[in-house]
């Protein structure tokens, strides 16, 4: 019997030693993770790390119960959470790693430059369906208006942003990548469409929104109104209310703030928060 | 040893058998009871035209796909069963044996393109045409239609010049000794035939409504009722490939595309049955 239980606490002491780091949440911040996860693997072979993209909410659910060292969001904590957090004692502390930040796109044959917030939400409500409503210098041809589908981290921005939580007209083409909807619109002259500003190229027009140019200085500045910002949260109240210094979380912390991660972000398609050079 | 070596055999089989059975089994039950909680809470909401999973007051209707699918099967459908028969009675009644081996070969080749590969070219090729030509998109229910009749054609010509060529000589000589012309005696072999073509027929239906890949990337994913061929669908397939592989498991958007399966499940057990009834009502007509 002491045989057994001594195996059992050197089989249990083996897996403990092996440190593991479990990430979940956002779908948004989720390409991000990935790139991390991959890196950080590399600099800390023998790191075990799961990573699961379910959702801003689920991730957050798991911090509540102690399934996941770091929640990944789109968003920031509800009030309803707030409340639950200082009942139960925890401290979710945010760190933003990231910006989303949205361009509209356009056929660069098309002759408009520049649209409101106000214009784009009622093209993708459905209230104004030809281009000439828009602007009666623009041919009078229907908008053929993209999404991507509602899988996508960049369509809880639009819909927050932009549509502010109204329902998206029926009409409205739902496309399955970035790439298919910039194609599409390099393509038809008449389409608009929304993409992350990493991914945009030659073959499309950038609009300016409400007459702001759709740059990442823009967005930093806090001007350009189609973005948001992503975070990482992680429960202080783990590590006695400070913030952790060592371990495995503290590791990855300080990695994905780093010049290295924040390239990382770049090369996911957003917008880093922090510096990428030396 | 023989004998060892045969009850060796039986046991294997029948345990594969049996896993399969299993396999099939669960594969319902789970389908049908993920579905439960869609069916409980939105009830006859899922037949509502509206889909708007992720909003706050969420719409789970699914009958503006269910439609737009079933239009877009039959549309399909009788296209490519009319096309596809009228080939089958060539290759049958008139082509050379050259022209039979080189048509055979085509399609034989057809029939192994990848469905998504004929999303892309529907994507890359045709939708630019469509817009040459005047569409307003390029992703739109005729542009579907076309890539699933490339799909389903070979499907359709060799299954039913299959059932064709088993038409027995002698009730072709029996017809053309009455007095039978060309077209009369097609009709005949076409009616001996029936149960084959009626095979043909469901199947390729079937293939057309649960097809993914293909009105994933070319319907257009606008959720309105068709009204004329160059509108932009959404049919069910789609939505089920576009949104399963993102949604929070548990929730209701989970329950919900669980139902969609769950409806596309017993569509096509519906037409399997309906399509063994035909086919042995057929046989039976046929023999006598």
């Amino acid at each position: 019997m002491r045989k057994f239980l001594g195996l059992v606490l050197l089989v249990a002491s083996v897996i403990l030693s092996a440190q593991t780091l479990i990430i979940k949440g956002s779908n948004t911040v989720y390409p991000i993770a990935q790139l991390w996860v991959e890196e950080f693997k590399k600099i800390n072979p023998s790191v075990v790390v799961t990573l699961e993209g379910a959702g801003s909410t689920t991730g957050i659910k798991a911090l509540f119960n102690n399934t996941t060292d770091i929640a990944n969001s789109s968003r920031f904590l509800k009030a309803s959470e707030v409340e639950e957090m200082h009942k139960a004692g925890k401290y979710f502390a945010p760190i933003v790693i990231a910006y989303d930040g949205l361009s509209v796109i356009v056929n660069p044959n098309l002759a408009i430059d520049s649209i409101t917030m106000e214009t784009l939400k009622k093209i993708y409500t459905g209230e104004i369906t030809q281009w000439n409503q828009v602007d009666p210098k623009l041919p009078n041809r229907p908008i053929v208006v993209y999404s991507r589908n509602t899988a996508s981290g960049t369509f809880e921005t639009w819909v927050e942003k932009v549509l502010q939580g109204e329902k998206l007209s029926p009409r409205v083409q739902m496309l399955e990548s970035s790439q298919a909807e910039i194609e599409s619109v390099a393509k038809n002259q008449y389409a608009i469409a929304y993409t992350g500003m990493g991914y945009v190229t030659s073959q499309v027009k950038a609009l300016k929104v409400n007459g702001i140019e759709p740059t990442i200085a823009n967005v930093l500045a806090g001007v350009y109104p189609i973005s948001r910002p992503l975070y990482v949260f992680i429960d202080l109240a783990r590590f006695n209310n400070t913030w952790p210094q060592q371990g495995i979380v503290a590791d990855f912390i300080r990695f994905i703030l780093s010049p290295e991660g924040q390239k990382l972000v770049e090369k996911a398609g957003y917008i880093p928060a922090y510096g990428t050079g030396k | 040893m023989g004998k060892l070596g045969s009850a060796f055999f039986i046991s294997i089989v029948s345990i594969a058998a049996m896993v399969v059975a299993a396999a099939l089994f669960s594969i319902v039950f789970f389908i049908s009871s993920e579905s439960i909680r869609a069916i409980k809470e939105v009830g006859f909401g899922l037949f509502s035209p509206n889909w708007y999973p992720v909003w706050v007051d969420a719409e789970f209707g699914i009958r503006t796909m269910l439609f737009n699918s079933i239009i877009l099967a039959l549309w399909t459908s009788i296209w490519v069963w009319s096309i596809g028969l009228i080939v089958a009675l060539y290759l049958h009644r008139f082509a050379t044996k050259k022209e039979k081996e080189i048509m055979l070969r085509t399609l034989e080749y057809v029939s192994g393109i990848p469905s998504v590969v004929l999303g892309f070219f529907g994507v890359v090729v045709l939708g630019d045409l469509f817009l040459k030509f005047g569409a307003w998109t390029a992703q739109n229910f005729l542009n579907a239609s076309i890539m699933l009749s490339v799909l389903t054609l070979p499907f359709m010509i060799s299954l039913s010049y299959q059932s064709l060529e088993k038409v027995p000589r002698e009730v072709v000589e029996a017809a053309v000794a009455l007095g039978a012309k060309d077209l009369s005696v097609m009709v005949v072999e076409v009616k001996y035939a029936s149960s084959g073509l009626i095979n043909a027929m469901l199947s390729v239906f079937n293939r057309i409504f649960g097809e993914t890949m293909i009105v994933l990337m070319v319907a257009g994913g606008a959720n309105v009722l068709v009204r004329s061929l160059l509108d932009p669908i959404r049919p069910l397939t789609a939505a089920l490939g576009s949104e399963m592989g993102e949604v929070e498991i548990g929730s209701l958007h989970y329950s919900s595309l669980f139902f969609i399966g769950f409806l596309l499940l017993v569509g096509s057990l519906l037409l399997n049955l309906l399509t063994n009834y035909l086919t042995r009502q057929r046989d039976k007509w046929v023999k006598g």
